[in-house]
């Protein structure tokens, strides 16, 4: 009867376990953003991404400061894209498209991407840019980016 | 005491079968497999709704089987209540992403979204591919290749929605 009683108990614990960890694993969010080239893509995670963040955003009040990876540096740092071959971009975040071309890839050095708390949101990092891009940009920041597409001249 | 044993392991093994089959198989037919999203609204659909949707066919690059499309525009225009005139750019974004803008948009009727069928139990995804082959010259400038697979994302930019 003590057998019966255990294997059973350590039947229901092991489904309560297998269960509770499926459950953890699908609301588990971590960031990753996906750099795409082609058929080529590179996928990093919040440690990968951390060390790339070479700038610091400061809030308009200037009473936060995040860190900030610079966009023209993330397209090229392991792609080895020359910028000149670069003639597109899409930054694709979890609810605007954002795409330059043309002149406004000029702009690319003064962009970066912020980090949040566990999301990174594309901002200027000048007044410059700023202005130059807001016909294409609009009022809402580009959130939650999840993922860079980097068209570049070969492929056209 | 053996038997009461087996029964108990059985019945574990029935339990995590269904434990595990079971809501993978749920989360697979409810689980939206398109996004289409237009300023701050988004319509998600799950594979079934989209069969739901396709109205014709498209005939595999082999000719031997038929697989069920949509026709673009139903997907653009049937729920969001968009109408072509107002449309500036669209976005798939896909394994590759593809941006429809200017002239591409004449040619919006005559794209398709097209499935094949389940592989090992999973739904297939969705490509975007030409219905003719006059489309299929003026897109292919974006598409590179004839089908553009794995969509699971639509987004319409609207004009004069820049503010």
């Amino acid at each position: 009867m003590k057998n019966v009683i255990r294997t059973t108990a350590f039947s229901v614990a092991l489904i309560m376990v297998l269960l509770s960890s499926a459950v953890a694993g699908q609301h588990w969010e971590q960031l990753e953003v996906l750099l795409r080239v082609g058929d080529r893509s590179w996928k990093y995670n919040n440690a990968q991404l951390r060390p790339m963040a070479t700038e610091v955003f400061a809030s308009p009040r200037g009473v936060k400061k995040n860190p900030a990876i610079r966009l023209d540096l993330f397209v090229t740092k392991d792609t080895k894209l020359p910028m000149d071959q670069i003639i597109g971009i899409v930054v694709i975040g979890a609810q605007k498209v954002l795409f330059l071309e043309g002149a406004n890839l000029a702009h690319l050095k003064h962009l970066g991407l912020k980090f949040g708390d566990n999301h990174l949101t594309l901002v200027p990092l000048t007044e410059e840019a700023e202005t130059a891009l807001r016909p294409v940009w609009g009022k809402p920041r580009i959130e939650d980016v999840e993922r860079v597409d980097v068209f570049h001249a070969y492929e056209k | 005491m053996g038997n009461v044993r087996i029964k108990n392991l059985a019945m574990l093994v029935v339990v995590l079968t269904w434990s595990f089959s079971s809501p993978a198989v749920w989360a697979q037919q409810v689980k939206p497999v398109l996004t289409v999203r237009y300023g701050k609204v988004a319509r998600t659909y799950t594979h079934d709704q989209l069969l739901a949707l396709a109205t014709g066919t498209l005939p595999n690059m082999k000719g031997t089987r038929k697989k069920p499309a949509i026709p673009f525009e139903t997907i653009l225009f049937k729920d969001t209540g968009i109408t072509r005139d107002k449309v500036e750019r669209v976005f798939l974004i896909g394994k590759k992403s593809t941006i429809l803008r200017g002239n591409d948009l004449a040619y919006l009727n005559r794209l398709v979204l097209a499935t094949g069928p389940d592989k090992d139990g999973k739904p297939h995804m969705w490509a975007l591919a030409p219905t003719d082959e006059e489309t299929y010259k003026v897109v292919r400038a974006h598409m590179g290749s004839r089908r553009k697979g794995g969509i699971y994302r639509i987004d319409i930019h609207l004009k004069g929605n820049v503010e």
